[in-house]
């Protein structure tokens, strides 16, 4: 008898572990779920800025299909320091940001002309520019 | 064909983890798929650990660097296994350590959650700021840089203040260098690459498996599994592409490791403890203060036995894994690359000093959400009456004594903060908290199991 009851009470510390162990899981789930279903819905190229970003995104995507990789971008118009040049420096990988002068050159806000930039080719990407000189 | 692409270049870690499993002796504390799992774990253990620093001598982390060192690897590991085997066999002391297993259903439990995870690690872009301004950019030009075998550190921008360079170039490099061996399988696609984090993530809770197994009963097993694998922090650092949670996993499989070896002095849990937190120092600077608590810990509890042999041994695992930043320090040494945010016993300590109570109280808030699913508030509960109730009370006090360490080194390091305390709080708290909640996520099933074995005991003998 004193057998028997004891094996029961070893199963049933198991079952009261297991419910100690379900109930977090069982309190997050809602959260867990709502948040599949959000995503779930969500739509997005690999241009699309993360929340909060604002850039020239056919500007970034000109960069890509015009400027070879390894090189250095110079720009023109825009501060390096600046939040979106993070992301902009993610996306274009292996091109490298540059503060210095370099053969490729984003311009923005003015023609490449006024930037005193003498390009060989140029893009317009909306109000900006992508060059090579 | 990314995604397949990716898996393929994660399973070129095997090999080496198997000879790293053989090398520690830690091959016979698993068998079966879960043998396979922790070769897998510790093979990317050993690449984050191995990889930045052959990246700094100019070798590259691509596929066939790491097939070849895990050729050399498992090549040595077979034959000091071997030489193990025979030397056991000739003294006639050749003990049999019951190897751990796992069935259908434990593997079950473990894979849902992480193939959930893995589609939606594919399906989710790198948004987050520290994901894409460091360490995704770092691994896209390891990736990108350099050829089959040579030369994948640029200096200009790992060594270098450049125009937009990636973030953190005192981190050390163990998660971008793995992720860059992922993305040559992955042609380049970071989202599929990421499947790096469900994958450590898995590796995190066959370790847990074989660690706990033997000592608790399945299904509270099992139910401890679901609550670290279905906290909705893990799954947002999963998806995050940070280093937080490759430092969190690798931490607390290292402590989960080393409690088994102080515990029962398993043969190869030393070793492979001291990997786990070598690779843990190797992904995130952070890493250094819960290491250092882990260390001290771990050290004290040795010296407690004073046994001449144990404190030898564990002095040399805690020695080899902080023998493993000298790379790493020597580079960022050498180029003069210096943390923004955190110095210790800068000018700023003495001015934080007072906001100590308004640190402990924000982490304890963050610690008390949700997005933990409330472990440590538990596991604190649980200990607590394991401690009040006894009899057995080493596991409950090492439980708190060591969390409320983790606690308080994350206070120490805030109280250094050379930024606005306020902001740096409020942007990192969540994920330094992290591993002190994986920690007590992981211990919880061991923890409610011992309590509960204990209150059956009593009333057995009333």
């Amino acid at each position: 008898m004193k057998r028997a009851i004891a094996l029961a009470l070893r199963h049933l510390g198991s079952l009261l572990a297991v419910a100690v162990l379900v109930v977090p899981v069982a309190l997050v789930a809602p959260g867990y779920l709502r948040g599949e279903l959000h995503r779930a819905n969500g739509d997005w190229s690999v241009f699309t800025p993360p929340p909060a970003v604002k850039y020239n995104e056919a500007l970034t995507a000109g960069v890509m299909a015009h400027v070879p990789s390894h090189a250095s971008l110079a720009t023109v118009g825009a501060h390096l320091g600046a939040p979106w040049t993070r992301w902009v420096a993610y996306v274009i990988a292996p091109r490298r940001l540059t503060n210095a002068p370099a053969q490729w050159t984003m311009v923005f806000g003015e023609m490449p002309q006024h930037a005193h930039l003498h390009p060989v080719r140029s893009w317009r990407y909306g109000a900006d520019w992508l060059v090579e000189r | 064909m990314h995604v397949v692409g990716a898996l393929a270049a994660l399973l070129v870690f095997l090999p080496l983890g198997a000879g790293v499993l053989l090398l520690t002796g830690a091959w016979r504390l698993a068998r079966g798929v879960l043998r396979v799992g922790l070769a897998l774990f510790a093979g990317l253990a050993t690449g984050a650990v191995v990889l930045p620093p052959l990246l700094y001598i100019g070798l590259s982390p691509t596929i066939p660097v790491v097939l070849l060192l895990g050729a050399l690897v498992l090549a040595a590991g077979v034959v000091v296994a071997r030489r193990r085997t025979f030397s056991a066999e000739e003294g006639g002391s050749r003990e049999e350590m019951k190897a751990v297993s796992i069935g259908p259903l434990g593997l079950l439990v473990i894979a849902a959650p992480l193939v959930l995870l893995a589609v939606d690690r594919v399906r989710t872009r790198i948004t987050t700021h520290d994901a894409y301004a460091n360490w995704m950019l770092k691994a896209k030009l390891l990736y990108y840089d350099g050829g089959t075998f040579l030369g994948a550190l640029d200096h200009r921008v790992f060594a270098v203040q450049s125009g937009a360079a990636p973030g953190h170039r005192e981190y050390p490099i163990g998660v971008p260098a793995l992720m860059a061996v992922v993305l040559h399988g992955a042609s380049g696609n970071v989202p599929d690459a990421a499947l790096l984090y469900p994958a450590l993530l898995g590796g995190f809770a066959l370790v847990m498996w074989t660690v706990l197994r033997p000592r608790v009963p399945q299904w509270p097993l099992l139910a401890g599994l679901s609550l670290v694998l279905w906290q909705p922090m893990t799954r947002f650092l999963a998806l995050d592409g940070t280093g937080d949670l490759p430092v969190s996993v690798f931490f607390v499989a290292s402590v989960l490791l080393f409690g088994l070896w102080l515990a029962e002095e398993t043969p190869g849990a030393l070793p492979l403890a001291a990997l786990c937190g070598a690779a843990a120092l190797a992904c995130k600077r952070d890493a250094l203060a819960d290491c250092a608590v882990l260390a001290l810990f771990a050290l004290v509890e040795t010296f407690r036995s004073r046994r001449p042999d144990l404190i030898r041994r564990m002095a040399i695992a805690v020695a080899l894994m902080f023998g493993s930043i000298v790379p790493w320090r020597l580079f960022v040494s050498l180029h003069h690359l210096r943390t923004p945010e955190v110095s210790l016993g800068s000018k700023h300590l003495a001015s934080n000093l007072h906001h100590v109570g308004y640190i402990a109280g924000l982490l304890a808030h963050r610690l008390l959400g949700g997005n933990y699913a409330y472990v440590v508030p538990i596991a604190a509960g649980v200990a607590a009456l394991a401690l009040v109730r006894g009899p057995s009370r080493r596991l409950p006090t090492a439980v708190a004594v060591f969390g409320l360490g983790l606690f308080a080194v994350l206070i120490v390091v805030y109280v250094n903060a050379t930024v606005n305390l306020g902001s740096l709080l409020r942007l990192s708290a969540g994920r330094t908290v992290y591993p002190l909640t994986l920690f007590a996520a992981s211990i919880l099933p061991l923890l409610v199991v011992r309590v509960l074995r204990e209150e059956s005991r009593g009333q057995e003998a009333r």
